[in-house]
């Protein structure tokens, strides 16, 4: 999982791994109970769908405008990448892991 | 906020399929889908020949449309329905739309797939793009060869794509011939109040990068045509501070069609405290106090909690770090929200300093790494920002905190010494104390100087019964450093000879107005030479033409944030929308949060006398046991109080009311909307209460100050 600074630095990395990897934006902040849950099971998926996605990690505090563009609006939210095209977009509150698990090997 | 789904035809076959005589090659795959699973399809005449080679996968249409001059004889013949439309005035196109929804009630369909009729003859393409327009409160969509284009009429849309689904190249095209104001969100280019117009600026080869795009749209109204090489930093309203008037003055005009800058950022304090948008009162004042205050009260509670039958653990410790960590991921969430809202309407942020240049002008420093500044123009400018934290004028005052950094104390403050007579001085020492803290509290003169004398005494008594050790008539000369590490802080006073030592020192003396770097000298804004607030009339007019306040900052309001939410609110209305109502700053209700707490709307005791003289007045008064109090003989309940001030004689207007007890807040906001309106004295007693509350309270008055009756309340029924 990169954890991603600024926008210059998100847009380095997504330029560097569109073409290898699904590109999976997690927007998280350390206020937000929700996330605060499922950090440890993300950060799983993480090292279990290794292969096939590239987790960046995107704290809201830290990367204002990086949210702005993407027009996130509530959080957790899991943006999916396969080069620039957005091929999902969870707005997840009440997350069920296998859910999840589920969507992603499908991708 | 119209939604529009333009995916929703690959899933939902609620649909009618138009489909029109056009290029073939433009035909696609997925127009079979379409046309197969529509509800209703119609052919657009000449497209019946078409459609009549393919009748292996495509399904036969269940009307033909139009006037007939295409369709081959041999076609028309296969049809039972035809629907002949001669009207040479309307193409083929609109006469089938119109078709269509003539038969709206029984067909029951949600859009209009029009399959063709963007490629090959461009007086065809043109002639669609006008129906589109024609037809612009209906969702119709255009499917033909790579493209889908549906029109979007003014104000504001939200679209759900599936992105995936596309090639993501998107274009937004101003189709009418007059300027029109676009703001986009979900597009790899945004438009932020941009004004696009054919022959000057389209959006093409734009890209989507979410599932959601948000569109509003509004023609220009009110201010003047900007050049295109001043899109940059112009703007309607620029609106400095985003506290309680500023965030409401700025999403009020947004809401308006007005473009808007709204510039907020946060002098630290000296302890190096800042925080985000939302002011005093979301960041470091009402809610961080108000949960707090509640956490108080949920102490106390576990305290009577065997008394209600609940198995008690022993005496309840309380962590102060656990509360400071949740207080401030509320508030945190609180500055996400806002800045999702002003994302969302449009408003342009500057997380920056802004210094007045002129009238026009205002500059901006940003608090951001790089320390961008920006020149900023606008026809009004807005100055709400506020009031802080006054520090007395003595050695070692830099030692002591104030309400800014109380909140987000990362350690408990221990022994602690608050100074001063308000009412921030008064909710924190409560507060404080209640959370296990050994307080002492400062009052120089009077505590609660514009309350109603009888209940500050109450609240004053009550705090004392928390724990507070009041030390009246009293002035801090001096503060050192002191303690083993120097961490603690040694206090001296001016009527005393002892020092003594606390852990924390917390100056609640008066806050001052926030004024210092905002360039008031450059323009002709004047200030009260009593206490530097700025000066306004009721339409929140400076002295300064085009330069408005609102807020705390304004001389002579009253400090709430209500009353900032409301001028912010009515100003944007009278500048954008030709409103002419102003505040009415009269019959405000308030609240102080102290342990008991105090509510109060209209006159005290002391103004009623002074303006209409004893004998005209009548107060009537009770002391009450709440429920809450009942069973856990809590001795709170020793405090409690009404209190009515009214006319003496017929029809006994109301001239005050006031309320010490737990909830006084809930229980004075209803009688606020009755207050305003005008009420009397047999208005209340007319009242059917409800039972059993401390609201009825009021309800139930007899005893009059006057008559000189004790008015302690024996029982509660009858």
């Amino acid at each position: 999982m990169i954890i991603i600074e600024n926008e210059e630095h998100f847009n380095q990395i997504f330029d560097a791994k569109k073409n290898e990897k699904l590109i999976l934006a997690y927007f998280t902040a350390k206020w937000c109970g929700p996330c605060q849950r499922i950090a440890p099971i993300v950060t799983e998926f993480s090292e279990q769908f290794a292969e096939k996605f590239e987790f960046l990690k995107i704290d809201l505090d830290e990367n204002e405008e990086i949210s702005d563009r993407f027009n996130v609006d509530c959080i957790p939210t899991f943006l999916v990448f396969k080069k620039w095209v957005t091929l999902n977009f969870f707005e997840i509150f009440k997350f069920r892991a296998t859910f999840f698990a589920g969507k992603l090997s499908k991708l | 906020m119209r939604l529009v789904k333009p995916f929703e035809i690959l899933k939902n076959a609620n649909i009618v399929a138009i489909w029109l005589n056009g290029e073939i090659s433009a035909e696609r795959d997925f127009w079979l889908k379409i046309w197969n699973d529509a509800k209703y399809r119609l052919a657009c005449d000449g497209a019946a020949n078409r459609i009549g080679k393919r009748n292996d996968v495509l399904k036969k249409p269940d009307y033909l449309c139009g006037d007939f001059d295409s369709v081959t004889k041999a076609e028309k013949e296969k049809y039972f329905r035809l629907v002949h439309l001669p009207d040479q005035d309307k193409t083929d196109l609109q006469k089938t739309i119109e078709f269509s929804n003539e038969n709206k009630k029984d067909w029951n369909f949600d859009e209009i797939i029009l399959l063709g009729g963007l490629n090959g003859r461009f007086d065809h393409t043109m002639s669609t793009l006008s129906t589109l327009v024609k037809f612009k409160n209906q969702n119709i969509i255009a499917i033909d060869g790579d493209n889908l284009v549906f029109c979007i009429a003014e104000g504001e849309s939200e679209i759900e794509i599936e992105v995936g689904k596309t090639t993501r190249i998107c274009g937004i095209m101003p189709i009418l011939q007059r300027e029109t104001i676009v703001t986009t969100n979900g597009l790899r280019w945004n438009l932020d109040k941009t004004p696009l117009e054919f022959g000057t600026l389209i959006s093409s080869s734009n890209e989507l990068t979410s599932n959601k795009m948000i569109l509003r749209i509004f023609r220009r109204s009110f201010s003047q045509k900007i050049q295109q090489h001043q899109l940059q930093h112009e703007y309607d309203l620029i609106v400095i501070g985003g506290g309680s008037g500023g965030l409401s003055c700025s999403k009020a005009a947004s809401d308006l069609g007005a473009r808007v800058a709204l510039i907020d950022a946060v002098q630290p304090t000296p302890d190096g405290k800042s925080w985000g948008i939302g002011g005093t009162c979301a960041n470091v004042g009402c809610i961080p106090k108000k949960l707090m205050h509640h956490a108080a009260i949920v102490g106390r509670e576990l305290k009577h909690a065997e008394k209600y039958g609940w198995k008690s653990s022993g005496n309840s410790q309380h962590n102060w770090s656990t509360l400071v960590e949740v207080v401030n991921d509320r508030i945190k969430a609180n500055n996400w929200v806002y800045r999702v809202q002003l994302n969302e309407k449009g408003i342009k942020y500057y997380n920056a300093f802004g210094t007045i240049i002129d009238r026009n002008t205002v500059s901006t420093q940003g608090v951001d790494k790089k320390k961008t500044s920006n020149i900023l123009k606008a026809k009004n400018i807005v100055i709400s920002t506020g009031l802080r934290p006054i520090y007395p004028k003595i050695e070692g005052a830099e030692l002591g905190i104030t309400s800014d950094d109380l909140f987000s104390l990362e350690k408990s403050p221990g022994k602690t010494l608050v100074v001063g007579g308000g009412y921030v001085a008064l909710e924190c020492a409560g507060l404080l104390a209640d959370l296990g803290h050994d307080v002492d509290l400062l009052i120089r003169s009077e505590p609660l100087k514009n309350f109603d004398k009888d209940c500050v005494d109450k609240v004053v008594s009550n705090l004392e019964s928390h724990g507070v050790n009041i030390k009246w008539r009293d002035e801090v000369v001096k503060v050192e450093k002191s303690g083993e590490n120097l961490e603690k802080k040694r206090v001296h006073f001016k009527n005393s000879d002892d020092p003594i030592q606390y852990d924390t020192v917390i100056w609640a003396m008066g806050r001052k107005p926030n004024i210092s770097k905002i360039g008031l000298e450059n323009v002709k804004v004047s200030q009260s030479a009593k206490n530097g607030r700025i000066l306004a009339d009721e339409f929140d007019r400076t002295s300064q033409d085009g330069i408005y306040a609102i807020g705390d900052i304004v001389f002579n309001r009253n400090e709430l944030t209500p009353l900032a939410i409301q001028s912010g609110k009515l100003l944007a209305k009278r500048l954008f929308d030709g409103s002419k109502e102003i505040v009415e700053y009269e019959k405000v209700a308030t609240t102080v949060f102290t342990p008991l707490e105090l509510s109060t709307i209209g006159l005290t005791e002391h103004d009623a006398l002074r303006l209409y003289g004893e004998h005209d007045i009548e107060i009537y008064h009770s002391y009450f046991t709440p429920f809450e109090h009942v069973i856990s003989q809590d001795s709170d309940s020793k405090y409690c109080y009404v209190k009515l001030i009214c006319m003496r004689n017929e029809p006994q207007n109301i001239l005050g009311l006031h309320f010490v007890g737990p909830n006084a807040a809930e229980i004075m906001q209803g009688f606020a909307v009755a207050f305003r309106r005008g009420i009397t004295f047999s208005d209340i007693k007319s009242t059917i209460a409800i039972h059993p509350c401390s609201a009825e309270e009021f309800l139930k008055l007899q005893i009059t100050k006057r008559s000189g009756l004790d008015p302690r309340v024996a029982g509660c029924c009858g």
